[in-house]
């Protein structure tokens, strides 16, 4: 008797066991697509709220660049920031993108409107990419460079001239054949001239091994 | 008990087992739900809060605090890759240094100073530095980008980049980066360049 109620017991628990791991899974799947949804609205939000953002803050610089004295000093000095930063973003973009010759031609054309002769004309930024005997560098070594970021500080705006100062943290990942490189961080210093809107001025000042994978 | 008893009830307690282990956590949703509403939350308060530190509303003066900013840090780190010769000379200036610097940053720069083996101070002078601010959406969180190029006392340059996490609104710095910054290193196989 003893042996057959403890049987029945264990049958049981088994039994109710089996239903729970079903109701479980059941759930879990009902919750795994709650979860996926709701996700999906969390990102959803963020980017409205983003976009909110951005807007109220356009909303506030239209505003001041009518507003006191200081506000429109604000917005001129402002503008100036973003106009220099986002042609430096442009600029070290063209400079290294490459993963041809044709690639690496065609930067000068593209690079054009963003520099002043003077850079344009400099080999240390601008050459056919060809050596001594005319054969491409790029192309025979297999040299490829992917842009990655650049963060740009612009100074004061130098009221004498209209330029500003700007110091890029630029990051790019460059390709030796197979050989692949860790990202590199170069630091480059410019001076941006706000009536041509293009760079007159620019020089690098070396590596550094700021943190590779933070793009603030 | 029967052997074939003690099997059933073995089989018993894993199921039971693997049905507690199959409890959904839901944790995750819930973490998941409280982000949605504080987005939305904040999204309903966006206009406030973006206007709290937004360089264009209150009638906050950019330029000047800038200006300011720059006078202080350029000074400060000037004075301190540059014309500082002995403890004398930093200790009589320490306390301005700290106030433009705060204690962390005019500490670690005391020790780009100084030799760690004689204890002596080795930079000769300042040959340049440059400040320059990153977005300024955020008036109490600006980046700004220093460099700055000093001599030593053996003729060598040396060239760093000084990345701050800057409050304009008090003029103090949140946090910082130093990072020397190095000519000799190849350019990652690329011709550009030297």
């Amino acid at each position: 008797m003893e042996n057959r109620k403890s049987i029945f017991t264990a049958v049981s628990v088994i039994a109710v066991s089996l239903g729970l791991l079903g109701i479980f899974k059941f759930q879990e799947n009902s919750y795994n697509q709650k979860l996926a949804k709701a996700q999906t609205e969390l990102a959803t939000q963020k980017k409205a709220l983003k976009a909110a953002q951005k807007a109220e803050r356009q909303k506030l610089q239209a505003k001041a660049a009518t507003g006191t004295e200081a506000q429109q000093d604000t917005s001129k000095q402002a503008k100036a920031e973003t106009e220099a930063s986002s042609s430096a973003d442009q600029l070290f973009r063209i400079l290294f993108t490459y993963s041809s010759q044709a690639d690496w031609t065609a930067r000068t054309d593209k690079a054009k409107q963003l520099v002043s002769d003077d850079i344009l004309n400099n080999k240390a930024y601008f050459n056919d990419g060809k050596d001594d005997t005319g054969e491409s560098i790029i192309d025979t070594m297999q040299l490829q460079s992917s842009f990655i970021s650049a963060n740009t500080g612009v100074s004061l705006i130098n009221e004498s001239n209209n330029t500003v100062d700007c110091v890029s943290v630029v990051k790019y990942a460059a390709q030796y054949g197979s050989e692949r490189s860790a990202t590199t961080t170069m630091v480059y210093a410019s001076t941006y001239d706000l009536t041509q809107h293009k760079f007159t001025k620019l020089q690098k000042l070396g590596s550094t091994m700021v943190d590779a994978t933070n793009n603030q | 008990m029967k052997k074939n008893e003690i099997l059933l009830w073995a089989v018993a307690i894993i199921c039971g087992i693997l049905a507690v282990l199959s409890i959904p956590n839901t944790t995750k949703l819930k973490s998941v739900n409280a982000q949605i509403k504080q987005t939305q939350l904040k999204k309903k308060e966006v206009a406030t809060q973006t206007a709290v530190n937004s360089p264009y509303s209150n009638e906050f003066d950019l330029k000047s605090a800038e200006q300011h900013a720059e006078a202080t840090l350029k000074n400060a780190i000037a004075k301190e890759l540059g014309d500082l010769h002995s403890k004398k000379d930093y200790q009589a200036n320490q306390k301005k240094l700290q106030a433009a610097l705060g204690q962390k940053l005019t500490k670690e720069l005391v020790r780009l100073n100084t030799d760690p083996n004689t204890n002596k101070w080795v930079i000769t002078k300042n040959d340049a530095t440059t400040v320059t601010f990153g977005n300024a959406d955020d008036i109490t969180k600006v980046q700004v980008y220093i460099t700055t190029e000093f001599e030593e006392k053996d003729g060598s340059k040396h060239d760093y980049l000084i990345k701050l996490d800057y409050d304009l609104d008090n003029l103090t710095v949140n946090d910082y980066e130093v990072h020397v910054m190095t000519t000799s290193m190849t350019n990652g196989g690329t011709t550009d360049g030297e």
